[in-house]
């Protein structure tokens, strides 16, 4: 799925960079210099897709970037893990400004706060809703918003 | 001359209001009438479209994906349908693809006539122009309702293919929406492309620069009138795209002027595309759907294989891009919907700066977003 050529660029450029090469998995400190190299030196200059996934098992929430190229051809996909307990990575916002509302939606849903995005607010949930709903372990009923649900 | 004092206001545009189309709020910072700060606030449609999808197996989030964009069910099956094939390795036969590029092509169509006319609507002319393109989707409607069943809530496609095939009815009453068509899009940009209101209230207006568009991530028409061709079924293509031939009309200012003239131009390359594929049609072979998965209890049973997924299609609003994540099961362990006409509002502050505060519902109209895809 992922463009290989580039996958192997950015590996060989950035050696230290990395917690899983294979899967392009970065340190989270290394995100903006393998962001940079990523937008600057491969020219993807959009960043298309930034999600995260909640990998209960190993404790971790993984934040999955997919970035293309104007020019065409498939996205590039490099990520990120964080540990659920503290979930906090770099914002990309600097790199690409078209991360400021997706950071938002990961922070909203997932949790994970973003080291220097300049509005970090909840985006689709009301300021004081506590939790965050699209990790695994949020309760998919009988939570207290639901009408009805301390009635039975 | 005198000098007043002079004090910013605050005002909200929305969430009811008829020109936020839908439940879309705008905090709007003026001085005067002149935008000094504009906030979006999401949320009001908001229902964990997300969560739902992972609670259900891979064939119950069909139905729900014609929730997301509710203009364009079609293109919203299709993005969901080519991540599923993708994950799960199913092939999809030739007449099933030139079926599933026919109806996108249509809703295209369909999408941008009434994208112009609601935007047109917010300049104030109101809703003599949306008629014009209101009357070309109902037939597109009609063809629609044929095929799925629905008119507008279509969940026509299925893993590997498409629920049924064309019924006989649908050619001919096709045919003579291709003979009408092009007589629309005259009729249609003669009197809307030089139309005075049209003109005075969009040249210049909402500017999104070529060389900042890319890295708002915006996508569509509104990448596409900044003058990036960049179009997903030329990039990376899908289905019969790269088999096709079409232009990707482009932008020069970038403006609300130039977002509209490339919808006008799109309508006419969907046209072609929809002759050729007329003219194949006949003789695509492999019928509707994937043998293998033609029983439904086939579709329900699924299990792709533990991994990962990213399909995109181009939506007639930008990119639609589904991501899925199996962990071998019948449901998805994360699935995440990339929305094209949320994403397309990352720069709306930055592109209505500077406007009056009348100009900031057209800026808006012309980015052309549905909130059930921007919530979610």
């Amino acid at each position: 799925m992922s463009d290989q050529p580039a996958a192997v660029r950015l590996t060989a450029a950035l050696p230290a960079a990395w917690r899983d090469a294979a899967r392009l998995e970065a340190h989270a400190a290394d995100l903006p210099a393998v962001a940079r190299f990523v937008r600057d030196r491969l020219g993807y200059a959009m960043l298309t897709n930034l999600t995260a996934v909640d990998d209960l098992a190993r404790g971790e929430i993984e934040v999955v970037y997919h970035v293309v190229s104007p020019a065409g051809g498939a996205p590039l996909a490099f990520r990120a893990r964080t540990p659920r307990a503290a979930a906090r990575l770099p914002s990309l916002v600097a790199c690409w400004p078209g991360a400021e509302l997706q950071e938002r939606e990961a922070y909203d849903l997932f949790g994970v706060t973003f080291d220097g995005h300049p509005d970090l607010r909840r985006i689709y949930l009301w300021d004081d809703f506590v939790g965050h709903p699209m990790r695994r372990d949020f309760p998919r009923q009988g939570d207290k918003y639901i009408a009805g649900a301390g009635e039975e | 001359m005198s000098a007043h004092e002079s004090q910013l206001l605050q005002v909200n545009i929305g969430p009811q209001h008829p020109s936020t189309h839908g439940v879309f709020r705008m905090e709007v910072t003026l001085d005067g009438e002149t935008v000094v700060a504009l906030r979006p606030v999401f949320g009001y449609l908001h229902r964990n479209h997300e969560q739902l999808a992972e609670a259900s197996s891979y064939i119950q989030t069909m139905p729900y994906t014609d929730r997301l964009d509710y203009f364009n069910s079609m293109t919203s099956n299709y993005g969901y349908a080519l991540a599923v094939e993708r994950l799960a390795g199913i092939e999809v036969p030739q007449r099933a693809s030139y079926i599933r590029a026919l109806m996108s092509e249509l809703t295209r169509i369909l999408n941008h006539a009434t994208a112009i006319g609601f935007m047109i609507n917010d300049m104030g002319a109101w809703h003599t122009a949306l008629q014009f393109g209101m009357r070309e989707r109902e037939k597109i409607l009609d063809l629609f309702e044929m095929a799925s069943g629905a008119r507008m809530m279509c969940n026509y496609f299925r893993f590997g293919g498409v629920v049924r095939d064309l019924p006989p009815e649908f050619l001919p009453y096709f045919d003579q929406l291709m003979r009408g068509l092009p007589a629309f899009f005259d009729e249609f940009e003669q009197l809307l492309r030089d139309n005075e209101i049209i003109v005075a209230r969009s040249s210049g207006i909402g500017i999104l620069p070529r060389d900042v568009a890319a890295g708002y991530s915006v996508t569509g028409p509104v990448l596409r009138g900044s003058g990036v061709p960049y179009d997903i079924r030329r990039a990376e293509p899908y289905g019969i795209y790269g088999e096709l031939a079409f232009d990707i009309p482009v932008g020069s200012v970038g403006d609300v002027y130039d977002r509209t003239l490339v919808r006008f131009a799109e309508m006419r390359q969907s046209y072609r595309i929809l002759q050729q594929i007329r003219e194949r049609l006949p003789d695509t072979g492999g019928g509707h759907i994937n043998p293998a998965l033609a029983n439904f209890g086939k579709q329900k049973a699924l299990r792709p294989p533990a991994g990962e997924a990213y399909a995109r299609v181009e939506s007639p609003k930008g990119e639609l891009g589904f991501y899925l994540v199996s962990d071998g099961s019948t449901q998805p362990y994360r699935y995440k919907v990339r929305a094209p006409s949320f994403i397309n509002l990352t720069p709306l502050g930055a592109m209505c700066r500077g406007h009056l505060l009348a100009d900031v519902v057209v800026i808006l109209g012309s980015i052309d977003i549905v909130m059930g895809e921007v919530d979610r």
